[in-house]
């Protein structure tokens, strides 16, 4: 491997982006620009004066066979196909597309075009920071041939147009790593709204994977007319905005309360079908306490309230979700007052005790009845409690699909449990 | 280079799932195994580059397949980490005898997961051996053509 050779470097005030760029493409240079300011660094690769790519601290750009796939050009099994092409690597998405004749060439190369002409056009009003230029014999070139190399001076023009335009339109209000999904319960008619082209295509990338400045790329719009149609759908409370340090924090959570109660639930050996049951009812019983301590960090309605009285919590669990356990304990009146709910838990310890009063057959049916509220509680918790923190995000998406997992494990102890009482009852 | 390979030997297919979340973040390919006989299927298909194992499994239990896999000299450098639900000294000089690299007990974090795991890919025996298959699938490709 070639080891850089560092020819140039300096301050930002001293030389600017614009000056050094034509600088570098005069004297017909090969190698890697960085230009740093603040905490955000880009990098440019050259290659005999012209730029063949530019890479940008933080910021990834968006597979574009998903976008394609979300603006409806493409469909679900199309996507998939391209995708298995492209290794299910999102820096070889344009050239699977353009070799698939998804789109032309020139469409791939105004993609590259746009993803260096934006970032130099914020960095070309940089006051402060520093440079280096290391000459490399071989720059990096990651979308591959199709790629034409660019004119400096004609990225140079693109992005001084495009940073008078940002600056004429004013500073962005939103952060550039914002990402907008939908809101879980839209009920009108998106058409009747009179939303834009552009607002269009902005809703239908917001589904929780991209953010501000993807989405420009994906729709090769500038980032304030994104953040202006973003605005627009969050008035009209189409869309949200999430915190993606929250949504880790939050899918952290749930897994490692689905991974303990899985647990929970495969500690079992050579035991009897009443002790199987007890199991069942503890497993889920631990899994329910999980997920309402759960929700009390992660509720919407409890968010960006502050430290809240334990009360004020205790309160809204028992509001949302006591209500529908009562409901479901019609069913099996047996359970009333030994399942219940206190203090924003679910108390079901008494059921362990059971056999102290009841044998039998009707110590059986105690059971049984048990498990069964157990379940359906814990089912209808997860569900309500997925829908209100993810919404119809990736996220909510994939967590229904491991605690489907999950669920299949319990119903699989629970058949044999299930055949047995309606054997014993027959 | 393409991306790392781990096999996951396990059958709950919560474990699975959640080990699956956990390291495709990570940008690593999951492959899945739900008992003893379709993970040694697994493991000559796919080439994995690690294996999480689960101790009790249907049909061949992971100190069996560990000990199979062992025995084969391509794969005696590949990283085996046990994953089991016994904390027991026993257990884990069991597996250490019959070869496994390292040993997890469940319910394990996903974060520590993924951090092992990602530890024992960047070593340059698996390094090595991602170079050998991209080179194999290379090759087979351009068979193919």
């Amino acid at each position: 491997m070639e080891q850089p050779v560092r020819i140039l470097d300096g301050d930002l005030e001293t030389l600017g982006l614009q000056a050094t760029l034509k600088m570098l493409s005069l004297g017909g240079k090969t190698g890697i620009l960085r230009v740093s300011s603040g905490s955000e660094t880009l990098q440019i690769a050259l290659k005999d004066g012209h730029i063949v790519a530019l890479e940008e601290s933080g910021v990834t750009q968006p597979d574009m066979i998903e976008v394609f796939r979300l603006l409806m050009h493409l469909t679900r099994q199309e996507a998939t196909l391209l995708k298995q092409q492209a290794d299910r690597n999102p820096a070889n998405s344009l050239r699977v597309m353009v070799e698939n004749k998804v789109i032309a060439p020139d469409i791939a190369q105004r993609y590259v075009e746009f993803a260096i002409i934006q970032p130099i056009s914020r960095a070309i009003r940089w006051e402060r920071g520093r440079f280096e230029f290391n000459h490399y014999a071989v720059p990096i070139q990651p979308h591959g041939a199709f790629v034409r190399p660019l004119s400096v001076d004609h990225i140079l023009l693109e992005a001084l147009r495009i940073a008078d335009e940002n600056a004429y339109a004013g500073p962005i209000r939103l952060s550039r790593q914002a990402v907008a999904r939908w809101m879980p319960h839209f009920s009108g008619n998106v058409r009747e709204l009179g939303l834009s082209q552009d607002e269009v295509n902005v809703l239908c990338l917001a589904n929780g994977q991209f953010t501000l400045t993807a989405m420009s790329y994906a729709l090769l719009l500038p980032e304030v007319t994104v953040a202006a149609s973003i605005e627009k759908l969050l008035q009209l409370h189409l869309i949200e905005l999430v915190d993606e340090h929250l949504e880790g924090e939050l899918e952290q959570s749930l897994m490692a309360l689905i991974m303990r109660s899985q647990y929970q639930l495969a500690q079992k050996g050579r035991v009897s079908t009443e002790q199987r049951m007890l199991t069942l009812v503890r497993a889920m019983g631990i899994c329910i306490n999980g997920l309402l301590t759960h929700h009390r960090e992660f509720a919407r309605t409890l968010r960006g309230r502050g430290q809240l009285p334990e009360s004020e919590v205790n309160r809204y669990l028992e509001q949302r979700f006591g209500s529908v356990l009562t409901e479901m304990q019609l069913q099996c009146p047996r359970m009333d007052e030994i399942i219940r709910f206190e203090h924003g838990t679910l108390v079901y310890h008494e059921v362990e005790i059971l056999d102290r009063v009841v044998k039998g057959q009707e110590l059986l049916e105690c059971y049984h009845d048990a498990v069964w509220l157990v379940y359906h509680f814990m089912y209808h918790l997860f569900s309500a409690i997925i829908e209100d923190e993810t919404g119809s995000s990736r996220l909510g998406r994939q967590l229904e699909d491991l605690w489907k997992s999950f669920l299949d494990e319990i119903e699989g102890e629970m058949r044999p449990i299930i055949s047995n009482h309606a054997a014993l009852r027959a | 280079m393409s991306e790392p390979v781990v096999l996951v030997v396990d059958d709950s297919p919560t474990v699975r799932k959640i080990v699956q979340l956990t390291l495709q973040r990570e940008r690593i390919r999951v492959v899945t195994a739900g008992d003893g006989l379709t993970a040694l299927a697994a493991v000559a298909d796919e080439q994995p580059d690690l294996i999480l194992l689960d101790i009790m499994l249907p049909r061949m239990d992971g100190y069996n397949i560990c000990q199979v896999i062992r025995k084969n000299m391509a794969y005696r450098d590949l990283p085996i980490i046990m994953l089991s639900g016994k904390d027991g000294l026993f257990d884990k000089m069991r597996g250490k005898l019959v070869g496994s690299t390292e040993y997890m007990t469940k319910p394990f974090d996903s974060v520590e997961l993924a951090q092992t795991v990602k530890r024992y890919l960047e070593s340059p025996a698996v390094r090595e051996r991602a170079a050998r298959r991209e080179m194999r699938m290379q090759g087979r490709l351009r068979r193919q053509v």
